[in-house]
């Protein structure tokens, strides 16, 4: 219900809001969570949990709530797993349960058999493998909480770096503070304070009501932090509703800042980020990230109106609601007292029950006793009455012995019962510093005695820790702990040698000093004490996991599924830790944590991955044609990350037919193809042929300017990597051409060569794919046409001859012509500047009319280098073929006086041996039938002895080729083998092959000089 | 006796306060056995059991520096397939998925092996080579392979992305219908319960910190639970094996790198099978709590901290919602990264060594868990017989000198 | 998420302008056809693999593209130190 009194400023009450949630409308205001919206309402039941299906309530206010987890929203703005507590309310808001308390569980259902169904139980059920297959999926379907989305995502995400030298994670008292303190006693230093919340402040909003100097302190500080935010080259950037979820090697943070739930976000016209990951690298972090509180255990402690008691709080103060009207305090700390004087003063008259017994009170316990305040102290909660909201409770007195005599019998229980009734419950067992972040990048953690919780490591470099995740309670000293932080910052980042701390005060361990956290073993003993509320995992889980033998709190996690859910444990771990440590009979300290990982609370896939999906998933890369490719109509195919022409369709073509024309105006007249696409690296300086030598398997030095080369390159293991031409423009320069997918990585190789080995060597590498561009005129008129582009250059054959290249101009643009071909005709590729690529390409195509000049793509290119048996490196070879397996022992330079890369492996005993997979010819009897490329040769065993690489219908042999990988390949030539086709789909058969030469047409390399 | 799991005994225990014999032993280092294997993994600990089981070994030790299961078996991303290219490897696979098909039964503990298919997408036609290539190769070596085009993938798997319009379209892919995934901490579980129950003994929080070496002949470990002797002493150390490889003064051919892997919140199920992308990093599966288990890449740089790069993560973010662009607005839950030991020609060393008793199971790279009961099969023979097990054959450390690698990544398009 | 301070660019970069680019000091031997199959091997294949500090090289790939190396923790990830190869050789040397 919402309280009559508003005490809170962080709700509009001038703004009202109506929301439906499990299709039923309601009416909140702006400033309310879902989660508060939803309890002013008087809504019990949020959801169901997991395992067991019981219906759950609300038990916190922020990201720690593991029950009420809705689904938002529908069609592309449909989100799962929402906690009702991190919705803010808008206007229109739509959300359904995940699990749906009203509706008939199966889970809840078969509740009879829940004891047969411990932590476990299907590791030791359905163990036949064809009864698990079967059950499996009906189980599958009772599991998950939310369904999927079901549509794209019609919001967008965004990614953007920060840089700072301190950063600030908290934006509560310590965090405010320690930001001012930097920011104040500094000129330079550039701060980032991030917080999870809308508004500043953490839970010192809390003390506002009973604590005026608290808000003065607040608004003072939250002012002139905003000063420094606004002033002229603001040093402050401010983050909130901003969760630091990821904390990586060498300062780098991520944080998540959501800017909406649900709401369509445009600002004029520009569709915003729906949530943005500030990628920020810092010199120094400020942890500041406070406390959760952890619940006290007892039995059916998961009913509903079971809740944290300083979310009860919270909700009072920041929000003017509570969920229920009689209500009960418990627990083992001060922290109960507050929220029982805040009920006071909105007329509510709570009751309180402390664990610990009487004397040595603090001031708090004092004034709340003042205030008349019913404090029932030394007592605890045994069970909580109800179905499945609370009713009542059943408390028995406790002692604890001052020394205990073994370490686990310091409790004490009457076994005297008394029942008291109420509908709310809050209950406070101490609180866990969040250090979930420190841990992510190698923090540790240790255990405090006094705070029965674990600590961030004390000393961590560049980093510092206060407020309440450094145990200090008390908001007053968060502040002077705060400021000391701050002035370790500064010292670290030597800025300031003096330091000068102040001390805390006596109050400075307000909540943390707690002795009574553990519940003894009569209650732990019973069914029903909720560890992990979302997944279901009881005390009786944790003694059955440790009774079996798993005992490593990391088996405990896993056996019981503890901590596993979308709360990631965060009220129930650490009781699960103290639970378990009692079981083991071994100190919490010595149980230890489970791992902390990121992210601290979840992050959308889409705000992962930001702006990097579709078209800017990876660069598309275009060559300066392109477009009139795309006028061409060609279909492009995907190499690298270049979209090149794979073939050009007209008048309804199927890619054969196309093909087939393609190729056939190669042969018989004239065909042009852009291949700008190949990789080209400028290789300057003296050594420049001395280093190619090197990294290529054959000679160098003597290849005279003007000519051109082809290269094949291995790696030190003496496999084919990239094979290209390289031009000899002089003695001193060499331009290379690699593969079209190579050109990268061949380049990086180069370089790392040349940097790492040869740094001697005067020799420079650039790229310069991107500089030029080529376009290859090829068939026996090539001659023809390139004499009309060009006009000052003698294409005659015995005066520019095949393998050289000529400087010279065409269509007025300064090029380089080089006569190389692969396919077996007279080809030449006019290499210019880039930018005249399309220019020269529609040139060339305009002059070649006369001889039907035909653009013609990859597929084509394919074909006819395989009629000429030139091998495509990464689908003839595959990173295990040397030259000598694709027959080119022709290539490798005997007298080189330097050992090349790869050569030295050419002689050990494998690469030598007479079985090695090598390039062949494969010729169907039937010459019509085309094999399947990745088909297999089988011995007459039937296993395999090679596969197809390379298969094309050639038309210029109007008959099938194909190149393949046999084993001893090149001993077997004219020998017939089979080719075993395995799948159904292509037709079961077997195909009679001659093993040949790969080398198909013009075997003797007539065709070479094109029409003379 | 251990109790044997049965539903007669779960009514029972039900009945009776869940009393249950312990599957997980804490047992003390005696001082010599007749094996000792190192690492508590996966591996390591069906070694043991198929020492005791098939070889007769039972006077067996398996030391763990931590718990058990605790390294890569408990942070991998579970797929399980045999479709690998080369002979030799899926030769290997294919004996552990055989293994895995009755694993449950044989160990008497559900591993939760459930077999719903993985495909490996293709997204150029280099890619479409590749799958054929493997395909053919896995039909002629006996292992269930199919391609399947885009429009049959669609069929199956309506919530992905096969439009033609998007950076790397769907092509097709290669199906295997036996594989699938695993619980991984089960298979641990079940094999240290299996395991003890045959006599070994399971030996948890025992540090290596030596190997004892005398003559060319292993002598035994040194511990932080004391000396341990053994006449042979089989290595299992995923992620440290360079590390313990020079305790006995020997150098491997692997490097050890982070791999990432996330999972998201748990959903009602949406993915009944196993997509894997090697072109767009990324390979998912939605797990029977309903959450999607996520494999990222590997981080280029050596490292023993189990957490690698943050780009990583994010760019495979990127690659599912690429095949699946629906899961937008599903959150990452939990992230980590494991330590992979990474051989030069992608597939293992299970091997012995130039030490005599010595023997190496080592660089699994990415793909380990899968292999688990074969691997631990055969390198259990290897170490009985002190001679490889066939399977093991190709696998033997010397094929770096020899130059005989089973070059898995050349072709196989997924080294995963 | 490493942060390396680039020795020719002198500023520290994130890592994602740098590739990793394998362990520092695997030297080509001079005289390859000298050696025996497995020093070749020891050479191609063979990693020191360390845990702990070790060094290893980088390459600027999205900076200047040099290659340098760097002292990195392999436990920690903490880098102890960037440099060129000129100046780890020089104090090799010295």
């Amino acid at each position: 219900m919402r309280l009559e009194r508003h005490s809170s400023n962080l709700i509009d009450y001038t703004q009202p809001l109506s929301f439906v949630f499990n299709n039923k409308t309601y009416k909140g205001f702006k400033g309310d969570t879902l989660a508060s919206a939803l309890i002013a309402n008087d809504v019990i039941y949020y959801a169901r949990s997991f395992k067991y299906g019981r219906k759950r309530g609300i038990i916190g206010a922020g990201v720690e709530e593991p029950n009420a987890l809705v689904s938002l929203e529908i069609g592309g703005r449909y989100t799962p797993n929402m906690k009702a507590t991190e919705v803010m309310l808008y206007n229109g808001l739509s959300a359904v349960s995940s699990s749906n308390p009203n509706s008939i569980d199966f889970r809840a259902m078969i509740k009879p058999l829940h004891r047969f169904m411990p932590a476990g139980f299907y590791y030791k059920t359905f163990i036949k493998q064809k009864f698990w297959s079967i059950v499996e999926d009906r189980l599958r379907s009772l599991s998950g909480f939310s369904k999927a989305p079901s549509e794209n995502d019609k919001d967008v995400y965004d990614h953007i770096f920060q840089h700072s030298e301190v950063l600030v994670i908290g934006g509560g008292v310590a965090g405010m503070s320690s930001a001012l303190e930097v920011l104040s006693k500094s000129k330079n230093n550039r701060v980032i304070l991030v917080d999870e919340r809308e508004n500043l402040g953490g839970e010192l909003t809390n003390e506002f009501a009973t604590d005026q100097s608290a808000a003065l302190w607040y608004q003072e500080t939250k002012d002139r932090l905003l000063e420094f935010r606004d002033e002229e080259n603001s040093r402050l950037k401010i983050l909130s509703s901003a969760t630091a979820y990821a904390w990586y090697d060498h300062n780098y943070v991520e944080v998540l800042q959501t800017n909406a739930t649900g709401q369509s976000m445009t600002h004029k016209g520009v569709q915003l980020a729906r949530k943005l990951i500030h990628k920020i690298r810092t010199k120094e972090v400020i942890l500041a990230t406070g406390a959760h509180e952890r619940p006290m255990l007892f039995e059916t402690n998961d009913l509903a109106n079971i809740m944290l008691c300083q979310s009860v709080r919270r909700y009072i103060n920041e929000f003017n609601v509570v969920a229920g009207k009689e209500i009960i305090l418990y627990g083992n700390n001060d922290s109960i007292y507050n929220t029982a004087i805040d009920l006071i003063n909105h007329n509510i008259k709570p009751k309180v029950i402390d664990v610990r017994t009487s004397g040595n009170e603090s001031e708090t316990v004092i004034q709340a006793k003042d205030l008349g305040i019913e404090v029932i102290q030394g007592f605890a909660v045994r069970k909580a009455r109800g179905k499945s909201r609370i009713t009542g409770i059943e408390i028995s007195k406790v002692e604890m012995q001052a020394k205990p005599p073994h370490w686990k019998s310091e409790w004490r229980m009457s076994k005297d019962v008394q029942i008291l009734s109420c509908d709310l419950l809050a209950t406070s067992g101490g609180f866990n510093p969040v250090v979930h972040l420190d841990c992510h990048c190698g923090g540790k953690t240790y255990f405090d005695n006094n705070s029965q919780s674990f600590l961030p490591q004390k000393e961590r470099k560049n980093r510092q820790v206060c407020g309440a995740v450094n145990s200090i309670g008390y908001w007053k000293d968060a502040i002077i702990d705060a400021k000391n932080k701050a002035q370790l910052t500064l010292h670290s980042l030597s800025e300031n040698s003096q330091i000068n701390p102040q001390n805390l005060s006596n109050k400075s361990l307000n909540y943390f000093n707690i002795d009574h956290f553990f519940t003894p073993l009569e209650i732990l003993n019973r069914p029903k004490v909720f560890i992990d509320l979302q997944n279901d995992v009881t005390t009786r889980d944790i003694s059955l996991s440790i009774s079996e033998g798993y005992r490593s709190i990391e088996h405990i996690k896993r056996y019981t599924a503890m901590g596993f859910g979308t709360d990631q444990g965060k009220t129930g771990n650490i009781n699960g830790i103290a639970v378990a440590a009692k079981f083991l009979d071994s100190p919490m300290s010595e149980v230890g944590t489970t791992t902390f990982r990121p992210a601290y609370t979840g992050v959308d896939f889409g705000a992962m991955a930001g702006r990097e999906i579709g078209d800017f998933f990876d660069p598309q890369r275009f060559t300066t044609i392109h477009d009139s490719h795309v006028i061409n109509g060609a279909e492009f195919e995907v190499v690298g990350q270049w979209y090149r022409p794979w073939y050009y369709p007209k008048d309804g073509e199927s890619m054969d037919q196309a093909v087939n024309r393609e190729c056939r105006a190669v042969r018989n007249s004239l065909g042009m193809m852009d291949a700008s696409t190949l990789g080209k690296i400028d290789i300057q300086g003296e050594d420049a042929r001395e280093f190619l030598s090197r990294v290529y398997t054959n000679a160098w030095m003597k290849l005279a300017p003007g000519s051109c080369r082809y290269g094949l390159m291995c790696n030190e293991k003496g496999m084919i990597i990239d094979d290209g031409v390289s031009t000899c423009i002089n003695d001193n320069h060499f331009i290379m051409t690699t593969t079209t997918g190579g050109a990268a990585s061949v380049y990086s190789t180069l370089e790392m060569w040349l940097q790492t080995e040869w740094s001697h060597l005067d020799v420079h590498l650039s790229s310069i794919t991107d500089q030029f561009s080529t376009v290859a005129v090829v068939g026996p008129n090539a001659r023809e046409l390139m004499k009309k582009l060009c006009q000052d250059v003698d294409f005659e054959s015995q005066n520019f001859k095949f393998m050289q290249w000529r400087p010279g101009t065409v269509c007025g643009v300064k090029a380089r012509i080089m006569r190389i071909s692969f396919s077996g005709e007279l080809a030449y590729e006019i290499n210019t500047e880039a930018n005249y690529g399309r220019f020269i390409w529609d040139e060339v195509a305009r002059e070649g009319t006369e001889w039907n000049i035909t653009p013609y793509g990859t597929e084509s290119m394919h074909v006819l280098r395989a009629e000429k048996g030139f091998i495509i490196v990464g689908q003839d070879t595959d990173g295990s073929m040397t030259p000598m397996d694709v027959n080119m022992n022709w290539i490798l330079a005997k007298n080189k006086p330097f050992s090349y890369i790869g050569r030295r492996s050419f002689s050990i005993s494998a690469l030598n041996a007479d079985d090695r997979l090598q390039l062949v010819g494969l010729l169907t009897k039937d010459e019509q039938f085309v094999l399947p490329e990745g088909a297999h040769i089988i011995s007459n065993k039937g296993i395999s002895i090679g596969y197809v690489t390379s298969s094309y219908f050639s038309p210029a042999l109007e008959r099938s080729i194909a190149l393949a990988q046999l084993k001893g390949g090149l001993s077997k030539i004219s020998q017939t083998v089979i080719v075993k086709i395995v799948q159904e789909k292509q037709g079961l058969k077997e195909v009679p092959c001659e093993v040949s030469s790969s080398i198909f047409y013009d075997i003797n390399g007539e065709k070479g000089d094109g029409n003379e | 006796m251990q109790k044997k799991y049965s539903w007669y005994s779960l009514l029972k225990a039900g009945l009776a306060n869940q009393d249950w014999d312990k599957a997980i032993p804490s047992s003390k280092p005696k001082s010599k056995y007749d094996v000792i294997i190192i690492g508590g993994g996966g591996h390591g600990l069906a070694t043991a059991y198929y020492l005791a089981k098939e070889c007769g070994i039972t006077n067996v030790a398996v030391v763990e520096k931590g718990y058990i299961g605790g390294g890569n078996t408990g942070r991998n991303t579970t797929i399980i397939r045999s479709n690998y290219l080369r002979d030799e490897a899926s030769s290997l696979y294919e004996h552990s998925m055989r293994l895995w098909e009755g694993l449950s039964e044989d160990l008497n503990f559900n591993v939760m092996f459930s077999q719903r298919g993985v495909y490996n997408l293709g997204h150029t036609l280099q890619d479409m080579r590749d799958i054929e290539r493997r395909v053919n190769a896995n039909v002629l070596n006996g292992v269930d392979a199919v391609v399947v085009d885009h429009k049959e993938i669609k069929e199956q798997i309506p919530i992905i992305n096969t439009s033609k319009n998007v950076r790397y379209p769907i092509m097709g892919a290669s199906f295997q219908a036996r594989a699938g995934v695993a619980r991984h901490d089960g298979v641990a579980w079940g094999f240290t319960r299996a395991a003890s129950h045959l006599g070994v003994d399971i030996i948890q929080n025992c540090e290596v910190i030596d190997i004892e070496v005398e003559g060319g002949r292993v002598k035994g470990v040194k511990t932080t639970q004391g000396d341990i002797m053994a006449d042979r002493v089989g290595c299992v150390s995923a992620g440290h094996s360079s590390v313990i490889a020079r305790m006995a003064g020997l150098r491997l051919p692997v490097e050890s790198h982070p791999l990432q892997a996330f999972v998201s919140e748990a959903m009602k199920p949406i993915l009944h099978t196993v997509v894997m992308s090697n072109a767009v990093h990324g390979y998912v599966s939605q797990s029977d709590k309903g959450d999607l288990v996520i494999g990222a890449g590997i981080d280029g740089y050596n490292s023993y901290a189990q957490r690698g790069s943050a780009k990583i993560v994010e760019h495979c973010a990127a690659a599912i919602l690429e095949l699946f662009p629906i899961f937008s607005r599903v959150r990452m839950n939990r992230q980590w990264g494991g330590i992979v030991d990474v051989c030069p020609d992608a597939c293992p060393v299970i091997s012995p060594t130039k030490i005599e008793g010595l023997y190496f199971n080592c660089g699994w790279g990415t793909g380990g868990f899968k292999a688990t009961p074969g691997s631990g099969n055969v390198f259990a023979h290897t170490i009985a017989q002190d001679k490889q097990h066939d399977l093991a054959v190709p696998f033997h450390i010397d094929r770096f000198t020899t130059g005989a690698l089973i070059d898995e990544h050349g072709a196989a398009g997924v080294a995963h | 998420m490493f942060s390396i301070n680039c020795p020719y660019c002198k500023e520290s970069r994130d890592q994602n302008e740098f590739s990793p680019a394998g362990e520092a000091f695997v030297a080509r031997p001079e005289n390859p056809e000298a050696l025996s199959d497995e020093e070749w091997a020891d050479y191609v294949f063979y990693r020191t693999n360390h845990k702990g500090d070790h060094w290893e090289q980088w390459v600027h790939t999205s900076g200047c593209r040099k290659y340098f190396l760097v002292k990195r923790s392999t436990i920690t990830h903490e880098v102890i130190e960037e440099a060129t190869f000129a100046e780890v050789y020089s104090e090799k040397i010295s």
